[in-house]
C-alpha cells in the first residue's frame, strides 16, 4: 500500500528526515514511536504532501504509484488520510456543509443534504457525537478531544485506504480514547499508521509492526514486543 | 431641451430638473441652495483619489429610455461568466448588462407596492412621495443629512432623482422585506437616488436594495443620499449589496437618527465600483438607542473600497457595534474608516468595533483608520482590528481532505465573511458565496 | 534584548534600531510638564532584517494635563516584528490623544506587528481619543491592533470593597493591577522598580 524509499526531507534548508525506509502492506497496522522532535509528524506531513517538506532524495509510492510529485489534494483523492496532531481552526466554515463537500469531492455518487445526513448518522453514533455539531464551525472553539473526534469523523466520511493518525491519543480523556479506539477497530479493510509517543491507543489495536524514530531516522523496527521494551527502557 | 442627453451641471440644469418634475417651490429652492454649496465646496483631501471625476462630463438627468445602451458583444467576458455562475435568466442579463434600457419591472414592482400597502406601509418612489405626501416629506427631507454635510450630499441635494420613500406606521411590523430592487427595478436605479425612510414608533421593517449580480452602469458617478428615521422603540434594518460594474465612483452618504430604545441595523456589501466611499452612520439621540453596522467589502483588480461606519453616542445607555470584514486581491485596496464618538452626556454607553481584513496576494493593500473619542468616563469603547493572509496551514489542511487549492481558498474566505453573510437573506448569501468561489478560481497561482 | 528608555518630551524623535530592542517610554511627571497640550511624536523604523522591537508605555495622566502622542512603527524590510503596548490611566479633566500607526511596506514580507492601547478613565472629565491605524501593503503579515477605554470594572470594585477596602483603596489596587502586567514585561529590574515606585499609588494621596 505505502512504500517510502530512502526518503530524505528538508524543511527550510534543515535536514529533518534522513534516509527513511518504510513499507506498509494493505490491511496492516504499523506504529511509529519516538521522542518529541524525532521527526514522526514530519514524516506524516510529507506523506500527505505538505509543501513545506521538500524531498531532497528518495520517493514515496502509494498503491504502486510514485506520488512524490503529486499534490496534496490528489493524494487525498487517491485515498490517503492524515489526522492532524493539531487540527486547524477555520472560522465560519459550517461543519455539515464542509463534510458533505469533501464527501462529494471524493465519491462518484453525490449525496443530497438529506441523504448525507442519513448516511453520517451512524458515524455520529460511533463517535458519541450529537448532531448539533453540524451547526458549529470547523474546529472553532473545540476542545482537544473534540478536535480529534472531528478528525475521525472526517476520516469516516472520506473512507480512505490509508489512515495516518498523528498523535490521535494526545489530549484525550479515558472515555474519548475508548470511543476512538473502538471506532478504529471497526474500520475494516484499511491500512493504518499510528504515530504516538505513548502507547495508550494500542490497548485497542493490534499492530503488526512497530518502528522507533530518533533524530530523523528509523532506528529500530520490530513486532509488538518492541513496545514492552520501550515501556521499560524508554526510547534508546 | 428636456429629456435630451446633456452633459454638465449649471443652475439652469437644476432649475430644469425641478420644473420637469413639477416640484413645489421649497424643493426647487433647496436644490438651488445645494447647487451653490456644491460649486464652492472642495473635493475631500482624504480617501481615494477622486481627481479623475469630471463633473462637466456627466449627464445629470436622463429619462430611463434615453439611457445609453451597449451591444452584448461589448459586455466583458467576466460579467457574462458571473451571470452564468449566478444562474441569471437571459432576459435579466440583457438588462443588467446595459444591453436593454428597461426591464419590464412594472408588474413586479407594483405587486410589491400592493403588498406593502396592505400592511399600511407607504412605499413609493421619492418623486411620487413628494407629490402625494408633501408635508411628511418636507418635515424630514434634508434634516438628517443637510446639503452642507459634504460635497456629494450637496450634489445629490441639487440633482436628486429617483430613490424610495418608505413610511412605516406606528406599531406595524412588516413581515416581508421591502425590496427596492432585486435586479428588476428600472425606474429608481440611478445616479443620484434620494431615499427617505421613516420607521414610526414601535415599527419594524427590513429594507433591501441592490443585488449581487454585476449591474452595468454607463454613469461614472453615483452620489446617493439615504436618510433613515428610527423613532421610539422602532427597529429598521437596511441592507445594501452593490456590485456596479464599469468605471463607477460610488459615493454615498447614509445616516440614521435613532430615538429612545430604537435600533438601526446597516448591512452593507460592497463588491463593485471602481471607487466606493461609504460610511453609514447612526446618531444615537435617544436613551437606550442602538446602532449596528455589518460591512463586507471585496476589492479586486483596480478597485478601491473605502468604507466604514460612524456611531455617535449622544444619549445615555446607548450601544453600538461595528463589524467590518474585507477581502482584497489582485491589487485591490480596501480601507476601513470609522468613527465612534461618545459625548460627555452619554453615560453608560458601550461600543464594540471589529475590523478584519484578508489580503490574498502580495499586490493588494488593506488599511484601517478608526477614530475613537471617548468623552465619558462611564462609557466603554473597544476596538480590534487584524490583517492577515490566508495561512498556508489552513490551505494544506483543506487540501488534505481532497479540496483543490482554489476550493480551499473559497471555503476559507466564505468562512471569513460568514458573520456578515448569516444576516443576509438566503438568496444573497448563496449568490455571494458563488461569486467568491468564482473570484478564487481566477486567483490561485 | 537591548533596553532603551525614552523620555517623552516635546520633540519629534526617530529611532532606527540595529538590534532587538525593548523601548520603555517614560513620562516626565515633574512640574506639570504636560499642562499645555504637547505633541509628542515617536517614529520607529525597522530597516534591518530579522529585528524584533517592543515598545512599552505605562502612562499616568492627571492634574488636568492633556497629552497628544503619536507612535509610528514602519516595517520596511522582511522578517521583522514589533509589539507596542500602551496602557494609560487618565484622571479627571485630563486627556490622552493617541495615534498609533503601523505601516508595513510592500517589501516587508513575513512581518508580525501588534499594537495595544488600553486606557482607564477615572472620574468625570477624563477623556481619551484614539486612532490606531494599520496600513498594510503586502499580505505575508500578521497585523493586529486593539484599543479600549473605559472605567474601572464596577464588579471588581465591589468585590474589593466587600473585603473591607474603601473606594479609593480599591481603585488604587485596580489601577496598579492594570499597569502591573505591562510593567512586568519590562526586562530590566532596575527600571521596573523605579517605575513601580513612581507609579505607586499607595504612597500618594488618594486622588479621588
Amino acid at each position: 500500500m505505502l512504500k517510502v524509499k530512502e526518503l530524505s526531507i528538508e524543511i527550510e534548508n534543515n535536514r529533518i528526515l534522513n534516509n527513511i525506509n518504510l513499507e506498509i502492506r494493505s490491511g496492516e497496522i504499523h506504529v511509529l514511536m519516538g521522542k518529541n522532535g524525532s521527526g514522526k509528524s514530519t514524516l506524516a506531513q510529507t506523506i500527505m504532501g505538505n509543501p513545506m517538506c521538500k524531498i531532497s532524495s528518495g520517493e514515496i509510492y502509494f498503491k504502486g504509484k510514485n506520488i512524490s510529485d503529486l499534490n496534496t489534494e490528489n493524494r487525498a483523492k487517491q485515498g490517503i488520510f492524515l489526522s492532524f496532531q493539531n487540527p486547524i481552526e477555520i472560522p465560519g466554515v459550517n461543519i455539515f456543509g464542509y463534510l458533505r463537500t469533501i464527501y462529494n469531492q471524493t465519491h462518484e455518487n453525490k449525496l443530497s443534504p438529506v441523504k448525507f445526513r442519513e448516511h453520517t448518522k451512524k458515524y455520529l453514533e460511533m463517535l458519541d457525537l450529537k448532531d448539533d455539531i453540524y451547526n458549529r464551525f470547523l474546529n472553532e472553539g473545540f476542545s482537544g478531544g473534540e478536535k480529534k473526534k472531528l478528525e475521525l469523523l472526517q476520516c469516516l466520511v472520506l473512507e480512505p485506504r490509508l489512515i495516518i493518525l498523528d498523535e490521535i491519543d494526545s489530549g484525550l480523556d479515558v472515555e474519548a480514547l475508548k470511543i476512538i479506539g473502538e471506532v478504529l477497530n471497526r474500520i475494516e479493510n484499511t491500512t493504518i499508521l499510528i504515530i504516538t509517543h505513548y502507547a495508550r491507543i494500542l490497548k485497542y489495536l493490534s499492530p503488526s509492526r512497530v518502528h522507533i524514530m530518533s533524530e530523523g531516522t528509523i532506528i529500530k523496527s520490530g513486532d509488538i514486543n518492541l513496545i514492552d521494551q520501550i515501556e521499560e527502557k524508554g526510547f534508546k | 431641451m428636456p429629456g435630451e442627453a446633456r452633459r454638465g451641471l449649471s443652475r439652469q440644469v437644476v432649475e430644469e430638473i425641478s420644473s420637469l418634475k413639477n416640484e413645489p417651490k421649497w424643493m426647487r429652492d433647496y436644490r438651488l441652495k445645494s447647487f451653490a454649496y456644491f460649486t464652492e465646496k472642495e473635493i475631500p483631501d482624504w480617501g481615494p483619489d477622486l481627481s479623475k471625476v469630471d463633473f462637466n462630463d456627466i449627464c445629470y438627468y436622463l429619462k430611463p429610455l434615453d439611457k445609453e445602451k451597449r451591444d452584448w458583444n461589448e459586455v466583458p467576458e467576466k460579467i457574462k461568466k458571473t451571470f452564468e455562475v449566478l444562474g441569471i435568466p437571459q432576459a435579466e442579463r440583457d438588462y443588467l448588462a446595459g444591453v436593454k434600457a428597461q426591464y419590464d419591472s412594472e408588474v413586479a414592482y407594483s405587486s410589491l407596492q400592493k403588498e406593502a400597502e396592505e400592511e399600511g406601509v407607504i412605499f413609493l418612489s421619492m418623486d411620487q412621495a413628494l407629490k402625494k405626501y408633501p408635508s411628511l416629506v418636507q418635515e424630514h427631507f434634508g434634516k438628517l443629512i443637510p446639503f452642507s454635510d459634504n460635497k456629494f450630499s450637496a450634489l445629490n441635494s441639487a440633482v436628486w432623482s429617483g430613490g424610495s420613500f418608505v413610511y412605516i406606521p406606528k406599531g406595524v411590523k412588516v413581515k416581508r422585506p421591502l425590496q427596492a430592487y432585486f435586479r428588476l427595478n428600472a425606474r429608481n436605479m440611478g445616479q443620484f437616488e434620494r431615499t427617505l425612510i421613516i420607521a414610526d414608533e414601535n415599527s419594524f421593517a427590513h429594507y433591501i436594495e441592490g443585488c449581487t449580480a454585476p449591474v452595468y452602469s454607463a454613469d461614472s458617478l453615483h452620489a446617493a443620499v439615504v436618510e433613515v428615521y428610527v423613532k421610539k422603540n422602532a427597529r429598521l434594518r437596511y441592507t445594501t449589496i452593490q456590485n456596479w460594474s464599469g468605471d463607477v465612483y460610488n459615493l454615498v452618504t447614509k445616516r440614521a437618527g435613532v430615538e429612545k430604545n430604537g435600533v438601526m441595523e446597516w448591512v452593507d456589501g460592497n463588491l463593485g465600483s471602481r471607487v466606493t466611499m461609504k460610511y453609514p452612520s447612526c446618531y444615537l439621540i435617544g436613551n437606550g438607542a442602538r446602532g449596528e453596522m455589518l460591512s463586507l467589502s471585496y476589492a479586486g483588480e483596480n478597485q478601491n473600497q473605502d468604507a466604514g461606519a460612524k456611531m455617535v453616542h449622544l444619549a445615555p445607555n446607548t450601544s453600538s457595534i461595528i463589524v467590518s470584514k474585507s477581502v482584497s486581491q489582485k491589487g485591490g485596496v480596501s480601507s476601513y474608516r470609522g468613527l465612534v464618538e461618545v459625548s460627555p452626556i452619554a453615560n453608560n454607553s458601550k461600543s464594540h468595533v471589529e475590523c478584519d481584513a484578508l489580503i490574498l496576494d502580495s499586490k493588494s493593500f488593506s488599511n484601517t483608520y478608526p477614530v475613537m473619542r471617548n468623552n465619558n468616563n462611564t462609557s466603554y469603547i473597544e476596538h480590534e482590528a487584524s490583517v492577515s493572509k490566508v495561512s498556508d496551514e489552513k490551505i494544506f489542511y483543506l487540501m488534505s481532505r481532497g479540496l483543490s487549492k482554489s476550493e480551499a481558498m473559497g471555503l476559507i474566505v466564505s468562512g471569513f465573511i460568514e458573520p456578515i453573510i448569516k444576516d443576509l437573506p438566503m438568496e444573497y448569501a448563496v449568490e455571494l458565496n458563488n461569486l467568491i468561489n468564482m473570484e478564487m478560481e481566477g486567483s490561485v497561482g | 534584548m537591548k533596553i532603551e528608555t525614552i523620555n517623552i518630551n516635546n520633540n519629534i524623535n526617530t529611532y532606527k534600531a540595529t538590534e532587538d530592542t525593548q523601548y520603555i517610554l517614560q513620562m516626565d511627571t515633574s512640574n506639570n510638564k504636560y499642562k499645555s497640550i504637547n505633541e509628542i511624536s515617536l517614529d520607529f523604523i525597522l530597516e534591518k532584517e530579522d529585528l524584533n522591537l517592543q515598545i512599552i508605555g505605562p502612562m499616568i495622566i492627571r492634574e488636568e494635563q492633556n497629552i497628544k502622542i503619536s507612535i509610528q512603527v514602519k516595517h520596511m524590510v522582511p522578517n521583522t516584528s514589533c509589539e507596542v503596548l500602551i496602557k494609560s490611566v487618565i484622571f479627571p479633566n485630563s486627556s490622552l490623544d493617541f495615534l498609533g500607526r503601523i505601516y508595513i511596506d510592500n517589501d516587508s514580507r513575513n512581518t508580525t506587528a501588534s499594537l495595544k492601547d488600553n486606557s482607564l478613565l477615572i472620574g468625570e472629565g477624563a477623556r481619551k481619543f484614539s486612532r490606531p491605524v494599520l496600513e498594510i501593503h503586502n499580505n505575508d503579515v500578521k497585523a493586529f491592533h486593539g484599543s479600549a477605554s473605559g472605567n474601572i470594572d464596577p464588579l471588581s470594585l465591589y468585590y474589593l470593597q466587600s473585603r473591607g477596602l474603601n473606594k479609593s483603596q480599591s481603585e488604587n489596587i485596580l489601577i496598579e493591577g492594570f499597569l502591573d502586567d505591562l510593567i512586568n514585561r519590562i526586562n530590566d529590574r532596575g527600571i521596573r522598580d523605579k517605575l513601580i515606585k513612581e507609579l505607586k499609588f499607595k504612597e500618594k494621596e488618594p486622588i479621588i
